[in-house]
Order: structure tokens, then C-alpha cells, then sequence
């Protein structure tokens, strides 16, 4: 007569404790997702900001077309905000398309970084078109 | 003898229920402020990307937009929307004035920067050349940094928008006490 008591109370135990645990998996998960690392909307719409008005600047202010790889890791150390970083990489062409110099700047993200890139194109030369050039920047949180 | 059995199952059955009720208690509190913490950081972390989201957009009209009309400098009390440069990413000298030159309510309102304090500067080499608006108060805030030419020169124009927890509804939390 006892059994049927206590297997009532094992089901309410166990019930009890799926609830506990389902509820506990919901915080833990709800947590998790809240802790992510990658960048949300608002982070990753700054970082394509940052990087294209650093591109911008640089190319109206005459600094990327001097191909000094120092001036525009200076440059863009200066200008960029203290909790991003930014590779960049350009590529220098002749007038007609051959690649005769590759500068960069910074050091590449790791692979668990969310980065943005992008690229733009300007010329460089002193009164005249000289080359072609195209940089490739990337821009990710620290 | 029938009256013992009685009594001492009441006994236990009460000691067994005040142990159940009391794990029962706790995990509940457990629960209760684990959901309550986590509700917390949901609604900073909304509060948080509504103000990055703002101070990006508002960053934007500041420069990358000419404002409206477009010499709202010359009459800036009939500015329709400011923006602080000629050229995107120009920056004028002209239009900053007339903004430094305004109230902090007329700034705040043509900002749109809603309910939430700001703090606009210009910078070069982490120098802060100008400012204008209130300087942060608390760590609530949210700090935008654009890249812009000032006199053929690369400076960052700086927006700070933040919120006094003092004035906002998590002044009180209600279980944490005053932050």
C-alpha cells in the first residue's frame, strides 16, 4: 500500500525538477546569447563608419597619395577610435595595370574576430594621373 | 499505540514538508532574481543600442550633412536640422559656432538626441579643441568618433550621448537598490 505514495511523490520531485531545469537552461541560454562577442547592428554599422570616413580623409587630405606605408599607419592610428582596430592594404598600379607596389598597414584580425571591410579606389600622381591604386581595410572591435 | 503512529507521522510529514517547501523557497528566489538580473541587462543592453543607434545617426547628420537650409549658420534659429559641415566630412568653422552658440535645449532639440544628454567635441591628437553640450556624468553613454577635415587638417569630431541614472528609470532598481 506504501508504494503507490512514494512513486506519486518521485513524479512530483521529477516534475518539479524538469521545471527547475527548464527554466534554468532558458536564463543560461537567454545569457549566452546576451554575452555573444560578435558585433550587433550598431557595432558593425560604427565599424564601416570608422573605416570609410578614415579612407576618406586620408585620400582628401593627400596622405594615401603619398604611398608612405609609416605616414598612413600614422595617420590612421591617430584617427582611428581606441577600441577598434584597422588593417589596411593598397595596391599601387601603373597607368596601364601593372601592380608595382603593395603597401600595408596594421596587422590582420584573428579568424574569431567579426570584422567589416571594404575598399575604395583613388589616384595618386603629381599633377597627372601616375597610378591607380586600390585600398582594402578592415575594421573589427578589440 | 494508535495515537503515537498518529503523531509521529504527523511529524515527520511536517519535517519533510518544511524541508520541501524550504529547497522549494530557495530554488524559487534563485529563479526569481536570476530572471530579474537577466531582465536588467535585456533592458540595458536595449537602452544601450538605442542610444548607439541614435548617436550614429545623429553623428551622420553632423557629418556627413550640410544641415537645413543649407547656410543655417547665418539664421540658426530658423534651422530646420543641423548638420556641421559644407562637404561631407568638411567641417566649417562657421557651422560650429553657431551650434556652440546656442542653448543646450535648442542644441538637444535639433540634435534629436531625444532623452538623453550629449557632449560634441572637436579633437586632434586626443586634444579636445572645442566642445560644446554637458559632459558625461556617470558610465551610461555611448561615444561616437568621426573622421573629418577641419581647415585641410584631419581632427575627429566627437559625440558623447549618455544618461544620468539619477533622472532615468533605472534610477531605482528595484531590487539592487540605487545604482
Amino acid at each position: 500500500m506504501m508504494k503507490p505514495i512514494n512513486s506519486k511523490g518521485a513524479i512530483f520531485a521529477m516534475d518539479a525538477m524538469m521545471a527547475i531545469i527548464v527554466v534554468f537552461l532558458v536564463i543560461i541560454t537567454a545569457r549566452t546569447q546576451m554575452a555573444g562577442t560578435s558585433l550587433d547592428y550598431g557595432d558593425s554599422a560604427y565599424a564601416q563608419k570608422i573605416g570609410g570616413d578614415i579612407v576618406a580623409v586620408l585620400d582628401e587630405t593627400g596622405v594615401l597619395a603619398t604611398l608612405d606605408e609609416s605616414a598612413i599607419e600614422g595617420n590612421i592610428s591617430a584617427l582611428l577610435p581606441a577600441s577598434y582596430q584597422m588593417w589596411a592594404e593598397i595596391e599601387s598600379y601603373t597607368t596601364n595595370l601593372t601592380l608595382i607596389q603593395n603597401i600595408t598597414a596594421g596587422s590582420e584580425p584573428a579568424d574569431d574576430k567579426s570584422v567589416v571591410s571594404s575598399r575604395r579606389i583613388f589616384v595618386s600622381g603629381d599633377g597627372y594621373i601616375e597610378r591607380y591604386n586600390i585600398i582594402r581595410f578592415k575594421v573589427w572591435a578589440k | 499505540m494508535p495515537n503515537r503512529i498518529a503523531n509521529n507521522r504527523g511529524q515527520i510529514f511536517s519535517t519533510d514538508l518544511i524541508f520541501a517547501v524550504s529547497v522549494f523557497l530557495l530554488l524559487l528566489a534563485f529563479v526569481w532574481y536570476s530572471w530579474d538580473d537577466l531582465n536588467y541587462e535585456m533592458d540595458r543592453k536595449m537602452e544601450l543600442s538605442e542610444m548607439k543607434q541614435r548617436a550614429l545617426d545623429i553623428s551622420d547628420a553632423l557629418a556627413m550633412a550640410s544641415g537645413s537650409p543649407d547656410n543655417w549658420a547665418l539664421d540658426p534659429e530658423g534651422a530646420n536640422s543641423i548638420g556641421l559641415v559644407t562637404l561631407p566630412r568638411q567641417l566649417s568653422d562657421e557651422k560650429w559656432s553657431a551650434l556652440a552658440g546656442m542653448d543646450y535645449k535648442d542644441q538637444k532639440g535639433l540634435l534629436g538626441v531625444g532623452r538623453f544628454d550629449f557632449w560634441l567635441a572637436v579633437k586632434s591628437g586626443g586634444a579636445v579643441l572645442n566642445s560644446t553640450g554637458l559632459e558625461p556624468a556617470g558610465d551610461f553613454r555611448v561615444g561616437i568618433e568621426r573622421a573629418v577635415i577641419r581647415n585641410g587638417e584631419a581632427q575627429m569630431l566627437s559625440l558623447v550621448l549618455w544618461e544620468d541614472y539619477k533622472s532615468s528609470f533605472m534610477t531605482y532598481d528595484y531590487y539592487r537598490g540605487n545604482k
